[in-house]
């Protein structure tokens, strides 16, 4: 394994370039707010030159803030989560050799898991080049108290976007914070939730609290940590969702939203808005085709919840091109 | 592309304190407003005072071509100049510049000559890819509190203002002049 620099920064000053990219990043999401309310102008009026004229500098300023913002995130060379386990088990940095070999292992998968729905549709067969896509590595950490290692998720520079990889590490630490994990397992598809359950039946076995903590690369802290009794009320809420049924389906209409920051897009058609989530190997033709006549293609994920006896749904783009 | 980040202070004490260029940022830095001035004065200041610089001269050619555009439109409005070529950088990377038109605007626009349309709304040529600096042309359309697209318009024009950095947190390299277009610079040649 190659040599990192602690800060994920290569070539960059790590504070200059989190500084710009949280810049970058937050105009960028402002961008795609203006863009919106300039198409419902132009919806409601017809589009005339004045409106034509600010929706098309809105246009080309996001382009350069994205070029930019991805020729930056070029220098981010790798993620690092420092992963600690606490209990008894775990202190003076020593550990149960067999029950941290199924932590990290039920960690991995699941990391795999969220990869996969990150970058295509979820399903039971798991591709060996996903697993290499979407692998971590560890080395000791520093914690002084307790059993500890840092991940590091080496991402690709020359990928032209966000990458998969980062994409995937921000969903795993968004689903174990979700309040609401009916409508993540929606999002992630139920091979996803079956890995997050047994991570969190391992480490109740292992009576080991997780604490995970990455910063990203816009110098947002996230983190998820998890006591005893919050592992068993997780286990059984994860434990009521059930029944996964997967649909595909074409529609024509026009693309009036895509954002590549939030990875979302949104196709209006017959007065009714389809809004789901973008893969990133999307990324650049709905970009291309956003504001135009689509013929959209997407996946809908429904999950019972047998707590709430209600169906949560999810819808994932799987095609899009020119009507 | 990066912004950079300049201790004005050190850049003013290197300049002098009776020097124009640094009683110009002095007078705009943190007020999160836009600082009016004159379009000869910024040739002055910002391009004149570089003259070793190679963007500025870029990026000032480029705003003249707009400035043109915008007259052949009969679209002599207020606008707002921000980026990195209101600083004291030698060669900047930016010039956003933010043109304000008004409701009456709208209806006048859309009875200009298609060619002139076209050229208002050519914005491939301000970001070029290759182009060490770029011209970031933005519009903002003021309309009366009462008009059904008010809120839909006030959000792009926030969005404008956060690009600048203007009634936001102070940043050090924000700094927004506020000017009329016009036929322009110190010679007046209309581009």
């Amino acid at each position: 394994m190659a040599r990192f620099s602690s800060t994920g920064w290569r070539d960059i000053s790590p504070e200059a370039a989190t500084q710009k990219a949280a810049r970058l990043r937050d105009l960028l999401l402002q961008a795609d707010d203006a863009l919106a309310a300039q198409r419902t102008v132009i919806e409601a009026d017809g589009a005339r030159v004045a409106w034509q004229l600010s929706l098309r500098a809105l246009e080309a300023d996001r382009d350069q803030l994205q070029r930019e913002l991805f020729g930056l995130l070029k220098h981010r060379e790798h993620e690092t989560v420092e992963f600690t386990l606490e209990g008894h088990r775990y202190a003076d940095q020593y550990a149960d050799l067999l029950a941290i070999g199924q932590i990290s292992s039920a960690l991995a998968e699941l990391y795999v898991r969220i990869g996969q729905s990150t970058v295509g549709r979820p399903a039971r067969h798991l591709p060996s080049a996903l697993k290499r896509q979407f692998n971590m590595a560890a080395r000791p950490s520093s914690a002084q108290s307790t059993f500890g290692m840092t991940l590091l998720i080496q991402t690709d520079s020359d990928l032209l976007g966000d990458d998969p990889r980062r994409i995937a590490l921000d969903r795993l630490l968004r689903l174990t914070n979700s309040a609401d994990v009916s409508q993540s397992a929606a999002e992630h598809g139920t091979w996803a939730i079956k890995k997050y359950r047994d991570l969190v039946h391992t480490l109740i076995e292992a009576q080991a609290a997780p604490q995970l903590q990455w910063t990203t690369p816009y110098g947002e802290p996230q983190s998820w940590s998890a006591s005893d009794s919050q592992l068993f009320t997780l286990e059984n809420r994860l434990a009521q969702l059930k029944e996964e049924e997967v649909s595909l389906h074409e529609v024509t209409g026009f693309l009036a939203e895509a954002s590549l920051v939030r990875h979302t897009f949104g196709v209006t058609s017959d007065g009714r808005i389809i809004k789901g989530k973008v893969p990133p190997q999307l990324a650049d033709a709905v970009q291309k085709a956003f504001g135009h006549q689509v013929i959209a293609t997407y996946e809908e994920r429904r999950v019972r919840d047998d707590l709430t006896q209600e169906d949560r749904k999810s819808v994932s783009l799987v095609d899009v091109r020119a009507a | 592309m990066t912004d950079r980040i300049f201790d004005l202070g050190a850049f003013e004490v290197a300049l002098g304190p009776s020097d124009p260029l640094s009683e110009l940022l002095q007078a705009i830095r943190g007020s999160g407003e836009p600082h009016p001035t004159t379009l000869e004065d910024v040739e002055l200041l910002l391009v004149n005072h570089f003259p070793q610089s190679a963007t500025r001269r870029h990026l000032w050619d480029a705003l003249l071509e707009l400035h043109g555009r915008l007259l052949r439109g009969g679209l002599n409005r207020r606008q707002w100049l921000g980026g990195t070529f209101v600083s004291p950088s030698t060669e900047p990377e930016s010039l956003v510049a933010v043109t304000h038109l008004d409701h009456a605007d709208i209806a006048d626009v859309e009875r200009l000559p298609a060619d002139i349309q076209a050229g208002l709304l050519n914005s491939e040529q301000w970001h070029s890819n290759d182009a060490e600096a770029s011209l970031i042309h933005g519009c903002v359309i003021d309309l009366p509190d009462d008009h059904p697209h008010a809120s839909h318009m006030r959000v792009v024009r926030g969005y404008w203002e956060s690009r600048l950095g203007l009634r936001q947190a102070a940043r050090p390299y924000q700094h927004v002049l506020e000017i009329e277009v016009a036929a322009g610079g110190i010679d007046g040649t209309l581009q």
